[in-house]
């Protein structure tokens, strides 16, 4: 069972571009701040096999929330 | 024994994280909030630094959120499995909860408010004990109307139930602690992730050792220890009663099935939209690395 710290060290390790504050944990998914970096670490995840399928969908803002978000990345 | 530890009932205000008071409690928290509590989660304690930290904290939901590091599409027998099967006299025992259950009213007083223990009977040996329900908690899921969830029953420090004491003992845990989860129809206990401070704290209260050891923010428990809470249903499922951890369901059950869980990570919820009420043993406890439980060995009981 992979955890969140994991995989976020993990991506970070592996793939420069990417930076701490590019993504985040909301209930169980990958929430990420722009569009195109959750394309990236989507392929990563299905290049490492380690989940069958890397779903992207748009991200639901909210008022209250004090940045903005492009994409949401939750696999199955 | 250390018979210093309290409960501190002082919040801890440098821990607010929120710089408008209207955010709080509000779903789905900030991503980025919940980050930074998650960091604040994860920096070393001691166990009872930890419980410190933990009762002090004003939004202990929150941080009970961030605690989780479940990621979605995780295997369900991550989430929860059946570890263990005991064969016992299950009519009698449910028998005996039903009648504890009339005596006490509680189906017709099903109210879950704040109470000092948020438990059914007054238990004169609780007194001494540290309260593990956090205002805050309750107090967001009031807010989102969840104020009927389940009654706690008391097994460990009552003689009410000497039949499941007998249980209790058959899985050798270090601080165990026993409850029935007795959800009358209509609970519903929102999803949530445990801390199992029910146990945790009677542990760090009078275990002196236990108190002082470093506490691991992923397994939640103290170094060198295994936390564990495993769920045995006392009657067979029944149409309408629902047991969720994330996106995967426990469903017809049958009494004395044995479920160990990820209750560290995965959310779980239950709620009883059936017309029967649905009784849950749960046991907590410490074990150590090498207990059959931390394997994950099968084991069969006959009492």
């Amino acid at each position: 069972m992979i955890r969140y710290g994991e995989l976020k060290n993990k991506i970070l390790h592996d793939m420069p571009e990417l930076e701490r504050d590019d993504f985040y944990l909301l209930e169980g998914k990958l929430i990420f701040k722009e569009k195109n970096k959750a394309i990236i670490v989507k392929k990563f995840l299905q290049d490492s096999e380690l989940f069958e399928d890397v779903i992207i969908t748009p991200a639901t803002n909210h008022p209250h929330w004090d940045s903005e978000y492009e994409a949401e990345l939750y696999m199955s | 024994m250390n018979k210093n530890y309290k409960r501190n009932d002082t919040l801890d205000e440098t821990q607010n994280r929120y710089s408008d008071t209207e955010l709080l409690h509000t779903h789905p928290y900030d991503p980025a909030l919940l980050e930074t509590v998650r960091n604040d989660f994860l920096k070393p304690r001691t166990c009872r630094q930890f419980l410190d930290w933990l009762d002090s904290h004003p939004h202990y939901d929150v941080v009970a959120e961030a605690s989780s590091q479940y990621l979605r599409g995780t295997r369900r027998e991550d989430c929860f499995w059946q570890c263990a099967q005991i064969d016992a006299d299950w009519n009698t025992i449910n028998k005996n909860i039903k009648t504890y259950v009339e005596k006490k009213n509680l189906d017709t007083e099903f109210e879950t408010d704040y109470t000092e223990e948020w438990r059914i009977s007054h238990m004169d040996k609780q007194k001494d004990h540290v309260p593990f329900r956090h205002n805050s908690e309750l107090d967001n899921q009031h807010k989102h109307g969840f104020n009927k969830q389940y009654q706690l029953i008391e097994v460990t420090l009552s003689d009410a139930f000497p039949e499941i004491m007998e249980i209790e003992k058959l899985f050798q845990f270090h601080w165990a602690k026993t409850d029935i989860n007795y959800q009358p129809t209509s609970g519903q206990f929102p999803r949530h992730v445990d801390f199992l401070t029910t146990g945790f704290k009677r542990a760090v209260e009078f275990d002196r050792s236990i108190a002082n050891t470093p506490y691991d923010p992923i397994t939640k428990s103290p170094v060198g220890w295994r936390l564990v809470r495993i769920l045995i249903p006392a009657d067979g499922w029944h149409p309408g009663q629902m047991f969720s951890f994330e996106e995967h369901s426990w469903s017809n059950w049958a009494p004395g099935q044995v479920i160990d869980f990820s209750w560290a990570h995965c959310r779980h919820a239950t709620a009883n939209s059936g017309y029967s009420p649905r009784p849950l043993i749960k046991i907590t406890g410490l074990i150590k690395d090498d207990h059959w439980l931390a394997k994950k060995q099968f084991r069969k009981f006959t009492i």
